[in-house]
């Protein structure tokens, strides 16, 4: 740094003026510190997690807890934090110092050597001793740590404090006759100098490798495994050939049954066989006869049935109760063949007449809308006017919260300031926690269903719109507003006339993108009871019934897609 | 008559834009404040109808105070004054005639206007006035759909529709083309010179300053430094106003 009338070129600024010595140097300080703190600490916590991903170092530590460097006491952490900034500060390579925009110098001179530097940033570790002791015995000998923490935490503060005179130094800087300032820089550029790259600087650098740690732990922490994306495809192939096929259509089924008597035991008058008709299905008993015990061995054939079909054979006790025994196909020429055991379960009194029974389901008749499809479009209409009604709801609620949001109208006076601050608190407040969040406290207090969808939506609706038309209402021009005013209108004529015809464009603009978040959040809130198609989605994802499920998402995907067309052509038209 | 007596304007971050201003303008004059950006024509025409506050002097326009008036006195008091602005600062989305209309604002109570329902009279008036600015054929069109001096004859419309005594006119042609800037300034003159309307007007060219106005008052930093009849600036002047280095540049 040199210095030259009061400007000091520092890497590619001009710095004009400084304040030195004041509270508000103080404060940079302070906040300059807890950032180096913190990026230690950080730090420190990825480099950990990183080295726990080597198998030696995870066995090392499970085997002996207190392994150096993996596992260390909190407040050994956090005092090594503090000691290494204080010396990194010192040294003019803080990260907190960059950010908290301090700067060293000494006055008189270019720049000051490092050995005073060190100096000074080992004057800072000792005077913070006193703290370190004081965390380090409660940290040995205190039970509980939540108060003696705060009270330590409060303790060291204090002293960060108490070590900063009001001139804003500290008696380290004092002995070591350093001074610290925040620059006004007022000058931005000296154009003669040319800009180093951002990379180059220490403090550049060290940037460079907390993005690289954090990246890597990123990749780490959410366990990346691009090997098994390749790999276990075939596992994701039945879903999909599912979600392909939806359950759309479905033509009324037709049943074959046809009924033969058995008796159980024989007794010396049997049923008559059954004979096989020509024009109609019909079954025969192919062994065992038409009397026998319980536990069997039965062969059935059936003929004249509807070709490749499905259906069961039953078991029909004396009493009509029936006992599946198994599932049948028929084959390609109508005819089906099977044997099986009689269940030795069957009930029945001796001598009485049983009976096997084969039920088949073959579907004719014409295609029809399928249960399915009748069921997710009457829940789709539901769906959207949950959507409607949500999203008006919302408006009407924001318009006039919007206006106690907006800055330039409501900090003119200390009342209305004290609203407009109350208002934006709340309002973020209700933005932040999701709408399926929201459903499930409805669901508990006005029950399941679209009603706590509604509830919940507008809810989130009037929080996020009323925060975008305050946005609109701080950026519009002032100059109508001057214009109208200068008219001699009053304050209420000039929002009409000058304010609210600014507002239309980016309100409508707002409200559509607010539709169409509400269209698809509808869709989904289902999930949790919300009501809409949701509802079904979720049961038919339980039931594995991922045809059904199919449908669902497919008229999902067509009814948002239509209301995001709907919606740009009335953006196209109307803004 | 407006009296200007030891106007000062000093702003918050300490700019001083106006420094101890006085002048009288009578009646009927086509009054011209010249000088550099930034030398306070701005600031002191909007400190005439208090659109800025004056840190201190009085403002004294027909024998009332403007400095001191209620919020309802200066609604009356503004309400004869029209101002157009170098921005036109219509509303863009609205009509042409809409915009026109909300120059009577100022004489119509809070609910009558809140509807948008303006009276007959005052919607036939604004007619008029369009067709005085000659665009009465572009009255229910957009006013961002206007070129620059079409806006700026809204501007003025706007104004007209006050029946204002006083016409405050802050760097109207600075944004138009000569031609346009000659058309725009011939009409504030027409309303000087039939309508008998006193006209202040910022005007950054000295050219059109010497063709339209009666007098010529300049400003530099904030304070007065020439005040006289257009003929009486000549070259040494000239350079005073505008500073060493400054050449004169003919605006056909």
């Amino acid at each position: 740094m040199s210095e030259e009338q009061g400007k000091t070129i520092r890497g590619d600024k001009v710095i004009i003026s400084r304040e030195s010595g004041s509270v508000r140097v103080g404060l940079h300080r302070v906040l300059g510190l807890i950032t180096d703190v913190l990026a230690l600490t950080y730090f420190y916590a990825t480099v950990r997690l990183l080295l726990l991903q080597f198998p030696a170092a995870k066995q090392a530590a499970l085997q002996n807890p207190g392994t150096p460097v993996l596992y260390l006491p909190w407040a050994v952490i956090i005092s090594l934090a503090i000691a290494v900034a204080c010396l990194w500060g010192s040294l003019a390579m803080s990260l907190g110092g960059r950010l908290g925009n301090t700067i060293y110098f000494r006055k008189g001179s270019k720049s000051i050597p490092v050995g005073w530097r060190l100096l000074h940033g080992v004057l800072k570790i000792i005077g913070m001793a006193p703290a370190y002791l004081g965390l380090w015995w409660l940290h040995t000998h205190s039970p509980s740590f939540r108060i003696p923490t705060l009270a330590a935490l409060l303790l060291l503060l204090l002293f960060l404090w108490a070590l900063i005179d009001p001139k804003g130094q500290t008696i380290p800087d004092k002995l070591a006759g350093i001074q610290v300032a925040v620059p006004e820089v007022k000058e931005l550029r000296d154009v003669s100098i040319r800009p180093r790259p951002w990379y180059t600087h220490s403090w550049g650098a060290l940037v460079l490798a907390v993005l690289i740690l954090s990246y890597t732990t990123g990749w780490v922490i959410t366990k990346i495994n691009l090997k098994a994306l390749l790999t276990d495809a075939d596992n994701a192939k039945p879903l999909f050939i599912d979600l392909v096929t939806p359950d759309l259509f479905e033509r009324s089924p037709v049943q074959q049954i046809v009924r033969v008597k058995y008796q159980i035991p024989c007794s010396a008058t049997p049923p008559e066989p059954a004979k096989i008709e020509p024009d109609k299905p019909s079954m025969v008993i192919t062994r065992g006869g038409t009397c026998g015990d319980r536990g069997d061995l039965i062969g059935v054939r059936g003929e004249g049935f509807s070709p490749n079909a499905k259906g069961t054979l039953f078991w029909v006790d004396p009493i009509g109760m029936a006992d599946q025994i198994r599932g049948i196909v028929v084959e390609p020429d109508g005819t089906f063949q099977y044997n099986f055991n009689i269940p030795l379960g069957v009930r029945g009194t001796d001598y009485e007449i049983h009976e096997v029974e084969v039920s088949i389901a073959v579907p004719t008749g014409p295609y029809q809308a399928s249960r399915t499809l009748r069921l997710v479009i009457e829940k789709m209409v539901e769906t959207i006017f949950l959507a409607l009604m949500a999203t008006t709801l919302g408006v009407v609620l924001a318009i006039p919260l919007s206006f106690l949001s907006a800055r330039n109208l409501m900090i003119h006076n200390p009342l209305s300031a004290v609203v407009y601050y109350i208002t934006r608190t709340v309002m973020n407040i209700f933005r932040a926690i999701e709408p399926m969040i929201w459903v499930l406290i409805f669901v508990v207090w006005v029950g399941i269903g679209p009603f706590a969808g509604v509830l919940a939506l507008s809810l989130h609706t009037v929080a996020s719109l009323a925060k975008l038309y305050s946005e609109a209402i701080e950026s519009i021009d002032p100059g109508p507003i001057e214009a109208i005013t200068a008219t001699g209108a009053t304050r209420l004529q000039t929002i009409v006339y000058a304010v609210i015809p600014q507002m239309i464009p980016p309100f409508i603009s707002f409200t559509i993108y607010r539709w169409d978040i509400n269209v698809r959040m509808s869709t989904v809130i289902g999930l949790v009871g919300g009501g809409g198609v949701g509802f079904l989605l979720i049961q038919w994802i339980n039931l594995l019934q991922y045809r059904q499920a199919a449908t669902a998402v497919w008229a999902i995907a067509l009814v948002v897609a239509i209301m995001d067309y709907a919606s740009a052509i009335v953006r196209e038209k109307v803004v | 008559m407006l009296e200007i007596q030891h106007l000062t304007k000093v702003y918050e971050d300490g700019t001083r834009a106006l420094h101890d201003i006085g002048f009288t303008v009578r009646d009927g004059e086509f009054l011209i404040l010249i000088g550099l950006s930034g030398s306070g024509k701005s600031t002191l025409l909007r400190c005439i109808n208090r659109l800025v506050e004056p840190t201190e002097g009085k403002v004294i326009w027909n024998g009332v105070d403007v400095t001191a008036a209620s919020p309802r006195g200066l609604r009356q008091i503004r309400r004869n004054i029209g101002m157009i602005f170098q921005q036109f600062n219509l509303v863009k989305r609205s009509s042409v005639i809409t915009n026109a209309l909300t120059g009577r604002l100022g004489y119509l109570g809070d609910f009558t206007s809140m509807l948008g329902q303006f009276p007959k009279q005052d919607r036939l008036h604004a007619m008029a006035s369009l067709e005085r600015v000659g665009i009465r054929e572009k009255a229910y069109n957009r006013a961002d759909s206007l070129s620059g001096g079409q806006q700026q004859r809204v501007g003025i419309a706007r104004a007209l529709m006050q029946n204002p005594k006083l016409m405050l006119a802050d760097e109207p042609v600075a944004s138009l083309d000569p031609a346009t800037s000659h058309s725009v300034l011939k009409y504030l003159e027409q309303l000087n010179k039939e309508d008998g309307i006193t006209v202040i007007c910022a005007l950054h060219f000295l050219s059109l300053a010497r063709r339209y106005g009666t007098r010529i008052i300049a400003l530099k930093g904030g304070e007065i430094v020439f005040a006289g009849l257009p003929a009486e600036i000549d070259g040494a002047r000239f350079r005073a106003i505008y500073g060493e280095e400054a050449i004169e540049v003919e605006i056909a």
